[in-house]
């Protein structure tokens, strides 16, 4: 307002001669001027607009909290003003009292006050309402926040905010209950209400506290129910919530009006020229007479999680522009006549297609993946298949992947832009310490599985490592001090050169176990030192059909014995090179990786050294051992396969066979004494001995079915472990838990299998038998973990009494 | 020590003049709590535009380019009369550029960079910064052009080659002035003729015939092309198999 200490004249014309400015210091005069309009020389008119808006500009700056203009001095025509502004208080400081430290700094995160902030009533009130909302959304309705303001005598025009809080009891609910509802049970009702529980001791995982916003969620969801079941015009008339006195517990009533049922009648096509209505009735999978559900309807028309409505139809075959309204056309007592509106539009082609968010990862890496390519006709399952083949690389959050097809009616085309969020794919396993007297123990494990080779020698890569290109890197050093040491390599290129989806992995690794812990030179020092290197090729095939894959290695190792006894007569000193070929055929067309429910996976392996002692034709007869190993000579086949059939929702029975048999070139030397299959345990193949092959039979010991283990009474011949074993398993699982970040599933099983000495001793009924139960659980940050007890029904070679029950924990995929 | 004595006071001209000797002696992390902290307390005056102009410089000099451009951004609007400006518009752009990733990646930033340097030109056509401008633009668009290219050209690497021929011509089009127009026409001959070879009996001619065509593109336009004796005899090779298809079409009476 204008205070007149000068008289003005109303109506008369004066020229501002000066302006000043009063009050808050710090202030730009030029700043002010410019918001306020007022300008010297501007000719006034009292009363004037001209004030009235300058002090609405200044108001509008919050920055102040009086702001009064003056007229100061008057000459004839000529006047004066002064703008007096006093500053509101800015914030120095602010604490929190009557919580714990953690829920402080949830708080403070909450309301996100800082220091210097202008502090308004506004502020004060919006800070207040956070906090009161943080705690609602905790179930704790009797909170009270009391703010407090005091001068802050350190600094000038300065205030500190002091928020106390009583967070008094959590409320939770007692019951809920329902009213009207004749049709439906109050269980059934409850059960639909996702996030509203009432409190009950069972309910270990729920929480029943009310949330306000998730209670009006689960209203709709109550009424969703009683569509599904054709009570179309259902709904809430009231609900209400009532508090117990003198208990932290509240009860819900929810008051509802049902309405009538209804049921579909006639179902009418109208604008279809490229299926015929018999088509699309089949695929609506609706039929006369069914309760009338719209959201059945609507997902049996455009939403059908496994890609098989009307509209996907239609998508599918490039129909972008496909467009179906379902009209009531006619409602007759409970019955509803529908009417189909389709309007089918040209077919789409793919223009451009372009992927957006790739800060990391390299476009090839990603487009490689695509399936929707320039020039292709529209397909919502290419776009479907993409995005899980995006997310099954691993690089990307799968929750944000994103597509967006950008059609471009006039010329008939489609852009498709791909958006994905990177996410870290690099994982880091420490553990370790000093163990007495051993050394150093522990595990060091890293893996980069977005790795980039090519950058490794560019510095500006390394952010932290060299990534995007979708290549694979392990690095892994174990250690028990002197007495175990275990250091691997791989590498894995996923399309070499590419073209094709051909992958290339290369791993090597070195292994010193030593009994008793010696050190090198100590003539009593017993160990065993294993280096072995890999170079693979594996490829998709495909023929006979796309789910078969090859996969062909060239291996070699090199054993070396130091007073190390393998069960080899004389043969404790000395080394063994072990050089080979791996060919492994796969066929795999499980559903899904972790809990397959249907489909098989089939693998043969075939393992084979280059047969020296035929090349040579040398005599091996009086051969020392030494001689005799120099270079391993074997053949080895395997085959594994495993077969998952669903017999009701989530409950799997998945039947497994394998054998493996190894044979010898040259009967004088005979069968290697590497490469053996030992049966019996959990089957981890926990560390690498002598290149054994580790089969798991539950409900016996580790290791323990191998031939001949005291049946001569003498040093057996063939060393330890078997050259021909069978198993099969049959399993019975049940998913309970098919949450993808923990998916839990017990399970049954009955399990077989025997290892014999030589081709000669095998008996194929003559089998070790067990059976068990057990659970597990996968996360994808632990991988598969589990435990399982069985009992083993005969007795383990060198035993007369069965088996009997053994507990095994699993770690990783065996059975 | 002194920096917290510095922290700590509440003379505001003194921290002042001390966040800028820190910012002079490059301990750019000792200068930015001191001008953010100016920031809240100098807003509304006289200092306010240079405290802003000094912590958007701070910023981009410790390569936080994003909030530097953001903040760069802001503080030209704010004092567009203010004499750093014309800077200021500039380093808009150029913290973008600097955030431009390499082709393969997402290029959100050398769009960004690419529309605030053209803004620049626009608005300040007479700045000593122009040139500069010009380069860094060519440079961004070169980014798009090389990224746009390689990724037609793998659909070629992968044996797509009806994708290559629609991606390899939208390459031409998005940029007309391409330094791989060379490639791109010799990927779209090879293109052509592989998707001819394979196509359907129905589709061939018409293939055959844009084979040619593209043949013909290419050879017109490179004569003295390395490639042009490849280009000749695909040429040679779709025209045999035009007149075969058109003699075998007559006979049928398609």
């Amino acid at each position: 307002q204008v205070q007149n200490t000068v008289e003005v004249t109303e109506g008369l014309e004066y020229e501002i001669g000066g302006i000043t400015l009063a009050g808050a210091q710090h202030l730009d005069y030029n700043l002010v001027l410019l918001i306020s309009g007022l300008n010297v020389g501007d000719r006034i008119v009292f009363p004037s607009d001209k004030i009235t808006r300058a002090i609405k500009n200044l108001w509008k700056q919050k920055l102040f909290e009086d702001i009064q203009i003056y007229v100061t001095g008057k000459s004839g025509r000529i006047i004066y003003l002064e703008i007096y502004l006093k500053d509101l208080p800015r914030l120095s400081k602010y604490y929190i009292t009557g919580v714990k430290k953690s829920r402080r700094d949830e708080l403070r995160d909450e309301i996100k006050l800082n220091r210097g902030n202008i502090v308004t009533d506004n502020l004060i009130i919006t800070a207040k309402n956070k906090i009161l909302k943080y705690y609602e959304d905790k179930g704790y309705f009797d909170a009270e926040v009391e703010v407090v303001t005091e001068r802050d005598t350190a600094e000038n025009n300065a205030l500190i905010l002091g928020f106390r809080i009583k967070e008094g009891e959590r409320i939770k609910i007692k019951e809920i209950e329902f009213i009207g509802n004749k049709n439906i049970s109050d269980a059934k009702l409850r059960k639909a209400m996702k996030e509203t529980k009432r409190h009950r001791w069972y309910n270990i995982f729920r929480t029943s506290k009310y949330i306000d916003e998730k209670f009006r969620e689960d209203l709709e969801k109550v009424i969703d129910k009683y569509q599904e079941n054709g009570y179309r015009d259902a709904r809430i008339l009231k609900d209400s919530i009532y508090r117990i006195p003198g208990d932290n517990f509240i009860n819900l009533y929810i008051t509802i009006e049902e309405g009538n049922k209804f049921y579909f009648r006639n179902i009418t096509w109208i604008g279809n020229t490229k299926y015929p209505d018999e088509v699309l009735n089949a695929v609506l999978k609706i039929k006369k007479g069914d309760p009338y559900d719209a959201k059945r309807l609507s997902e049996r028309l455009y939403a059908d999680p496994n890609g098989n409505d009307v509209n996907s139809l239609y998508m599918d075959n490039g129909y972008l522009f496909f467009n179906l309204t379902p009209v009531e056309v006619l409602i007759e007592n409970d019955s509803i006549d529908l009417e189909m509106r389709i309007r089918e539009g040209r077919q789409a082609t793919i223009n451009r297609v372009t992927v957006n968010g790739n800060d990391r990862t390299n476009d090839h890496v990603i487009m490689r993946e695509v399936r929707t390519r320039p020039g292709d006709l529209f397909r919502k399952s290419d776009i479907q298949r993409t995005m899980r083949e995006l997310s099954q690389l691993g690089f990307f959050d799968p929750q944000q992947l994103n597509v967006n097809p950008v059609p471009n009616p006039e010329t008939g085309t489609v852009d498709i832009e791909y958006t994905v969020v990177e996410r870290s794919t690099s994982q880091l396993e420490l553990q370790g310490g000093w163990g007495g007297g051993l050394g150093i123990v522990g595990t060091l494990g890293l893996s980069f599985n977005n790795f980039s080779a090519r950058n490794i020698f560019n510095k500006k890569a390394w952010a932290p490592l060299p990534s995007g290109d979708g290549q694979t890197l392990n690095l892994r050093a174990q250690s028990t001090g002197r007495f175990f040491q275990n250091y691997s390599i791989s590498f894995t290129e996923p399309w070499l050169g590419g073209k094709k989806p051909n992958s290339l992995t290369i791993s090597g690794y070195h292994s010193v176990q030593n009994f008793g812990g010696r050190r090198i030179g100590d003539p009593l020092r017993q160990a065993l030192n294993i280096t072995g290197l890999t170079v693979g090729l594996g490829k998709r095939l495909r023929w006979p059909d796309d789910y078969f894959t090859l996969y062909q290695a060239l291996e070699f190792q090199h054993y070396r014995l130091d007073n190390f006894e393998l069960g080899i007569p004389n043969f404790r000193n000395g080394f063994s090179n072990n050089f080979s070929y791996r060919f492994v055929l796969t066929r795999n067309n499980t559903d899904v990786p972790i809990f397959p429910t249907r489909g098989s996976n089939t693998i043969f392996t075939l393992k084979l050294t280059p047969p020296y002692s035929l090349l040579t034709g040398r005599d091996y007869s009086d051969a020392t051992p030494q001689d005799k190993y120099y270079l391993l000579e074997y053949y080895k086949f395997k085959f594994n396969t495993t077969w998952y059939t669903e017999i009701y929702k989530n409950i799997v029975i998945s039947s497994h066979a394998e054998m493996g048999f190894m044979g010898t070139y040259n009967r004088v030397i005979g069968l290697s004494p590497f490469e053996r299959f030992f049966v019996g345990g959990d089957g981890i193949q926990n560390f690498i001995l002598d290149g054994r092959e580790i089969i798991g039979l539950r409900g016996y010991p580790n290791n323990s079915i191998v031939p001949g283990a005291t049946s001569t009474g003498q040093q057996s011949q063939l060393g330890n472990g078997g050259v021909l074993y069978s198993k099969y398993t049959a399993e019975l699982r049940f998913l309970i838990s098919p949450n993808p970040n923990a998916q839990i599933w017990p399970l049954l099983f009955v399990e077989a299998g025997n290892n014999f000495g030589s081709f000669r001793e095998y008996r194929p009924f003559q089998l070790y038998r067990s059976t068990g139960a057990g659970i597990r659980i996968f996360m994808p940050m632990f991988g598969l973990l589990g435990i399982d007890v069985g009992y083993g029904f005969d007795p383990v070679p060198g035993f007369s009494a069965p088996s009997g029950w053994r507990t095994h924990f699993i770690i990783g995929q065996q059975f | 020590s002194e920096y917290n004595k510095v922290l700590k006071s509440n003379d505001l001209n003194y921290k002042f003049d001390m966040a800028k000797k820190y910012y002079e002696r490059k301990k750019f992390n000792k200068a930015y709590p001191l001008f953010d902290e100016l920031l809240n307390l100098y807003r509304g005056t006289a200092q306010a535009e240079e405290v802003y102009y000094y912590y958007s410089m701070n910023l981009y000099k410790m390569e936080d380019n994003l909030l530097a451009a953001y903040h760069f951004k802001n503080f030209y609007k704010t004092f567009p009369q203010s004499k750093y400006a014309e800077e200021a518009a500039f380093m808009t752009g150029y913290c973008y550029y600097l955030e431009s990733p390499v082709y393969s990646l997402d290029q959100a930033y050398t769009l960004k960079a690419i529309n605030e340097l053209q803004l620049f030109i626009n608005t300040h056509p007479r700045s000593s910064r122009i040139d500069q401008c010009n380069e860094l633009i060519i440079e961004l668009r070169r980014k798009l052009e090389r990224k746009n290219f390689e990724r037609a050209k793998q659909y070629y690497t992968t044996m797509q080659y009806q994708a290559a021929v629609v991606a390899l011509k939208n390459v031409l089009n998005d940029f007309p002035e391409t330094q791989f127009r060379e490639e791109i026409l010799l990927l779209l001959l090879r293109s052509n003729y592989e998707l001819a070879r394979f196509s359907v009996e129905s589709k061939k001619l018409q293939r055959f015939i844009e084979t040619k065509t593209a043949c013909d593109d290419f050879l017109e336009r490179y004569p003295e092309s390395k490639f042009a004796k490849e280009a000749h005899e695909i040429k040679e090779r779709a025209l045999s198999q035009i007149q075969f298809l058109k003699e075998n079409q007559s006979e049928y009476g398609i």
